[in-house]
């Protein structure tokens, strides 16, 4: 995946909150976050890329770009892939 | 036409001599509002509530008979007054209410939604008669437990609009996204700033709250997600795409915030 694209929450989902964690909701299906999920989930606003998110998280989370890079996109990929995010038009 | 200044005893005396004195015995008066919260205008009224032991009887002054209440209106200078008598165990019921709710649903469903501004107007308001009554009912109110309630009917109103809102982009009906695409965002707001603990029930008053709670680029986006540039079906949609878009962001800062609040005890 190009860390070029920049992805948008899709407007089916909402989040929830179940005990103490946080889920995605689409229709009857639902998606446990953790918390950096929830940061990058967060960032996930149709303005910023992959690759943005990607410098942001590290940066916030004093982690290593190349790792955090490779993480973010396959997050991404299986949000998009689940339908949870759309690529910016 | 500036707001009387509430904190000078002689302003307070002269409210005070506004209520029927067949009211004060063993009661509680405050003034609330607007205008005690700092956030009225020319045309608000000063409000005075009256919490009487047992139910408020009428007297021979004229009142207005409300369902549960007395209420009387006056003049202060050119601002009109509202006192509105109630009784003090109806506080009393909505603490328990608030502080039961968890356990028990039909507490939470019988929840009497038409005190919510009076008991703001508790929390926020200055005493005129009966003080330290004032103080004991003050302090020991479930503030935090009636935020987290109105949070989360803001929050499953939102949830309704918001699901409203996505229908009818689907369906390319701009009239009915512009209007519940607004109405969930406003909504979501709502959920968001009773989550930071503001206990104004009002949704009038949702620019002063955030400005107040310091959300100074939250309202600035707020208000420019509002504006719609032009009324051409294709804007409103992708404009009403936009605010609930927002919408998901706030909710978001609002669960983060019960999150928070969770790990916190």
């Amino acid at each position: 995946m190009e860390t070029s694209l920049i992805p948008v929450r899709a407007l089916q989902v909402r989040t929830t909150i179940v005990g103490k964690e946080l889920y995605l909701v689409k229709g009857t299906d639902a998606f446990r976050l953790g918390a950096i999920e929830v940061e990058i989930w967060n960032l996930f606003d149709g303005l910023r890329s992959v690759e943005e998110i990607a410098e942001t998280i590290a940066r916030d989370f004093n982690e290593e770009l190349d790792t955090v890079r490779g993480d973010i996109a396959a997050f991404t990929a299986e949000l998009l892939d689940q339908g949870l995010i759309e690529e910016a038009a | 036409m500036s707001s009387p200044d509430f904190r000078d005893p002689r302003v307070q005396a002269e409210l005070l001599a506004l209520v029927p004195s067949l009211h004060l015995t063993d009661a509680i008066a405050f003034l609330g509002g607007s205008l005690v919260q700092g956030f009225g205008n020319t045309a608000s009224d000063i409000d005075i509530i009256v919490l009487v032991p047992g139910a408020p009887v009428p007297g021979t002054t004229a009142g207005y008979l409300a369902q549960r209440s007395i209420i009387y209106v006056d003049r202060y200078g050119d601002r009109r007054v509202d006192i509105e008598v109630l009784p003090l165990s109806e506080v009393d019921s909505v603490a328990h209410l608030l502080r039961t709710q968890e356990e028990d649903l039909q507490a939470a469903l019988d929840f009497p939604t038409d005190s919510l501004p009076t008991l703001d107007s508790l929390r926020i308001g200055v005493p005129l008669y009966g003080h330290e009554a004032f103080a004991a009912l003050r302090d020991g109110f479930p503030w935090r437990e009636l935020a987290a309630f109105l949070s989360g009917e803001a929050d499953r109103m939102y949830q309704s609009f918001y699901e409203d809102a996505v229908g009818a982009i689907d369906a390319d009906d701009h009239g009915t996204a512009l209007l519940t695409s607004r109405e969930a965002l406003g909504f979501a707001l709502d959920a968001y700033i009773a989550a930071r603990g503001h206990t104004n029930p009002r949704p009038k008053w949702r620019v002063r709250k955030l400005q107040v709670l310091g959300e100074a680029e939250l309202l600035r986006r707020y208000l420019d997600a509002e504006c719609d540039p032009s009324s051409e079906p294709d804007t409103l949609l992708r404009r009403s795409a936009g605010r609930l878009r927002l919408s998901q962001e706030v909710q978001l800062m609002t669960h983060r915030l019960a999150l928070t609040a969770d790990e916190s005890g």
